[in-house]
């Protein structure tokens, strides 16, 4: 089996060598032949990898702990659900992992490309396959996950203790995915620089491929959030961890990619930035996945310290440089067809909602490097974290969202001072009146009143958007007010899933400013029959249960809860040690609620049967969940097919068969 | 108007619920009165020295144990925030901190993120501003409006409640007028709807 996983492998190498080489060459040459006959190697490479993909996982599923790999990260105690996260505990099956995602997604782009890009879908190929052929040469040359062992140990090491978490499922492979899925929208851009095209011509697939990659990473890093929020054990969520950063700073760029392609789209403006926006959000994804498999820096994610970094970096400033060569060759065909008609307009604040993304992404990307430049150049040892990014990113996230809120309420190209003043009346009287109310009411930390302020005011822009919208629509079809809503969505999906997707940003503003600003902590050592109160909350801790499991040992605490003096429920946080990894990992007690979280989570366990608590008041974080699937439903909305309205040219379907049957003769003769 | 206010209410009962913060006090019975959120927030600024990436106030481990004792002794013995910080970073090194002072050379890591995003926006806004009067300057032929679009422009601002219709700007020139039908998706201006907000499926090159 493993032999099979490597022949599979090296074949899965030899034929995207082929593809890459094959589309740029059939291209250049004129060849039709070539060119199809490399997309097709391009589609095999799936089903090969598909094989490779599958021998380890059977590798996994039979302990085959010949191959060092499989005996790294399993044991014989561990279930065989866990091999699904056991796949990527380590580099080596996490780049696999990357190279089929990015095969998939690949054949999937070349497959489904819209008729537009099939004269330049050769060059899309072309690069693609290129990636393509760096990942799965790193996988077999230097992180090889079939490598075998001079013996067989009678068991492996283990899956790491951490990774044995629900989120764990999803929240890695989503990561990746979504880092990786960052290559499609910019294998598109690529492709219209290389065939010499104006620029529109990229715009649906990019921005299809670009909200896709984007939403893969927004819960990639919300699942990450909550997996650290329930397992790390000490009630946050989000730390600026370099891994984390390396992860938010490519969905910063795809972020701003997205919305700045809208306007691309509308309007035929933006073309270079659009480029540039992409080999950002490219860039960024690329340093992302170097850090994150055999980064320099220290971080929880390091599960595996590897001499990878080189050749990432290396193909990090290939894939940096060479696009923006490209795009300085390509200069002149990239002119607007358009020009700016006021700076009151959505354009203009689409454009300031870029550099404020790429403004947080600069300092997220200066703070993971300046402690390295003050290494070199000054000799000083210092550390940038959280209360780093908590002070300079803290107000451009606010700024970001005062412009969710205003950008959808500008019209394209001008807005006139009457009717901005009409647009802004509402959404802003609301927003200062809580901001005043709640100052009455006691709140005086000025950023969390912006904070609820601006979360105010966005979301009634939205919602009287909506309800103007289905009032008229009520009024003019007469259908009932729920249904003239749906219709009203689905009438215009990119807007308004966009809105929802709006809603869950704002969602998210309430966890961050609820538990950055209002939270409570109590750390505490309790005796059985001893309680601590917190707020409202008073928790009687009853006492501990020793549980021996075959590779760790647990130990549940329970705690009763009382409200008012009532007993009101029972908690049990556990803490477990693993003394193969020397590690206790901890899986917190949560009761969850709208208004706020109970979490209790034991830090130590105490000889004499004490233990100490970590238990905290975490008001609105609740929101910060309920926001992934909000987010995923205002993605698909947007995503959602709109049906063909006008009459579309019949011969549409054909010209794409045609052409695809044909591969792209045009361009290429 | 009434979304508007409930939007309100219930972010103001949410505000309440937390406007007021309780007791500074002792949670370790083994250490004297001292502030325990100055206690918690000098936690988050100070990293575990054996630790990836973790402060004293995140790691699990015996010696942030320790130093978050320390941190309350100190508090408890009367030292303020920054005697405690200078404390630590005599003891192990400015990289014990988690963010570096605002003095010195270490003024740069603060400085460049700063100085850089205002650079941004000024450049940022001249560029806008350039393409903008450049915009104002070729659009003059552009914006006579369609008139075939008057009559649903004013019904549509009627609808909207919006007194004086067409006043919104002219429509975007890549849109053909065929889908300004009532049912069309209902924009807050004008303009908006003018140009329907979707875009219609592109034509086939080939």
């Amino acid at each position: 089996m493993a032999d099979l996983g490597a022949i599979s492998l090296w074949i899965a190498l030899a034929l995207s060598s082929y593809a890459a080489i094959g589309s740029f060459l059939g291209k250049a040459r004129g060849s039709v032949e070539l060119v199809v006959s490399s997309r097709r190697a391009a589609y095999l490479a799936v089903l090969v990898l598909f094989v490779c993909t599958l021998s380890l996982v059977i590798l996994f599923i039979n302990r085959d702990f010949e191959v060092a790999y499989v005996a790294r990260h399993s044991d014989l105690a561990m279930a065989d659900r866990f091999t699904w996260v056991a796949f990527y505990a380590g580099n080596e099956g996490s780049l696999l992992y990357i190279a089929f995602a990015l095969a998939a997604m690949s054949a999937l782009a070349i497959w489904r490309a819209p008729s537009n890009t099939l004269d330049t879908l050769p060059y899309t190929t072309g690069v693609l396959m290129v990636v393509l052929v760096f990942f799965l040469a790193v996988t077999g040359f230097m992180a090889n996950p079939f490598d075998k062992l001079p013996f067989v140990p009678p068991d492996g090491d283990g899956i790491n203790p951490l990774l044995t978490h629900f989120g764990m499922f999803i929240h890695p492979p989503m990561l990746m995915a979504g880092l990786i899925c960052a290559s499609m929208p910019f294998a598109f851009a690529m492709g219209s620089l290389l065939g010499g095209k104006t620029g529109d011509e990229w715009v649906d697939a990019g921005r299809l491929w670009g909200i896709i990659a984007w939403a893969l990473l927004a819960a990639g890093l919300l699942l990450g959030s909550w997996w650290a929020y329930t397992i790390l054990g000490w009630g946050g969520f989000w730390f600026w961890d370099p891994v984390e950063n390396a992860a938010l700073m490519p969905w910063l760029g795809l972020t701003a990619f997205i919305h700045s392609i809208m306007v691309q789209k509308r309007r035929g403006m933006f073309r270079m930035w659009n480029i540039v926006l992409v080999n950002v959000a490219f860039g960024l994804a690329l340093y992302g996945m170097f850090m994150n498999r055999g980064g320099p820096v220290p971080s929880v994610h390091s599960f595996g310290a590897s001499n990878l970094g080189w050749v990432f970096l290396a193909f990090l400033a290939v894939g940096v440089l060479i696009p923006f060569a490209l795009f300085f060759w390509r200069f002149p065909l990239l002119k607007s067809a358009q020009t700016l008609d006021s700076m009151l307009s959505r354009e203009a604040a689409f454009l300031v909602n870029n550099l404020l993304l790429l403004g947080i992404a600069f300092v997220t990307l200066w703070g993971s490097v300046y402690p390295l430049i003050s290494r070199l150049v000054a000799g000083e040892e210092i550390t940038i974290a959280r209360p780093f990014y908590d002070q300079v990113n803290g107000p451009l996230f606010l700024a970001l969202l005062l412009l969710m809120g205003v950008g959808p309420l500008l019209p394209w190209r001008r807005a006139t001072a009457a009717s901005l003043k009409r647009a802004l009346l509402a959404p802003g009287s609301v927003a200062l009146g809580l901001s005043a109310a709640l100052l009455v009411a006691g709140i005086h930390q000025p950023y969390a009143l912006i904070g609820f302020g601006l979360g105010a005011f966005v979301t009634t822009g939205i919602f009287i958007e909506w309800w103007r919208g289905t009032r008229s629509r009520h009024r003019s079809t007469g259908d009932a007010y729920p249904i003239a809503f749906l219709r009203l969505l689905a009438a215009n999906r990119p807007r308004y899933g966009g809105y929802i997707v709006h809603l869950s940003v704002v969602m998210v503003a309430l966890g961050v400013v609820g538990t950055s600003f209002f939270n409570e902590q109590r750390d505490v050592v309790l005796g059985p029959g001893e309680s601590v109160q917190i707020n409202d909350y008073e928790l009687r801790y009853v006492g501990t249960v020793e549980r021996q499991k075959s590779n760790r040992t647990e130990f549940v605490s329970t705690v009763e809860v009382y409200r008012d003096g009532k007993l009101r429920y029972i908690l049990q946080p556990q803490r477990a040690f693993y003394p193969s990894f020397n590690m206790a990992a901890t899986r917190a007690a949560i009761r969850s609620t709208p208004v706020e979280d109970l979490f209790v989570v034991p830090s130590e366990n105490l000889p004499d049967g004490s233990v100490g608590f970590r238990v905290l008041v975490n008001p609105l974080i609740w929101w910060m969940w309920v926001a992934g699937p909000v987010m995923i439903l205002g993605t698909v909305v947007a995503l959602w097919p709109q049906p063909v309205r006008t009459t579309a040219p019949a011969s549409s379907r054909v010209a794409r068969t045609l052409a695809r049957a044909g591969g792209s003769t045009t361009g290429a003769l | 108007m009434s979304i508007a206010l409930a939007i309100s209410v219930s972010f103001l009962w949410v505000g309440v619920a937390y406007g007021q913060n309780p007791d500074p006090g002792s949670a370790d019975p083994r250490i004297p009165a001292y502030d325990q959120e100055e206690a918690q927030s000098i936690d988050g600024m100070l990293m575990c020295p054996v630790c990836p990436a973790e402060t004293i106030g995140q790691a699990q481990v015996e010696i942030s144990r320790q130093m978050r004792r320390l941190v309350r002794e100190k508090l408890s013995q009367g030292d303020s925030r920054q005697e405690i910080l200078d404390f630590f970073q005599d003891r192990y090194g400015t990289d014990i901190l988690a963010a570096p002072p605002k003095s010195g050379v270490n003024l740069v890591a603060w400085v460049v993120p700063v100085l850089g995003m205002l650079g941004a926006l000024v450049a940022g806004l001249l560029v806008i501003r350039s393409m903008a009067r450049k915009g104002a300057g070729e659009a003059v032929n552009e914006t006579a409006m369609d008139e075939d679009l008057a009559p649903y422009l004013e019904m549509i601002d009627r609808d909207l409640g919006l007194g004086d219709a067409g006043v919104p700007g002219p429509p975007g020139n890549r849109q053909p007028p065929d889908n300004v039908a009532g049912v069309e998706p209902v924009g807050n201006t004008g303009s908006e709807l003018a140009t329907g907000d979707t875009e219609s499926p592109e034509q086939d090159v080939k």
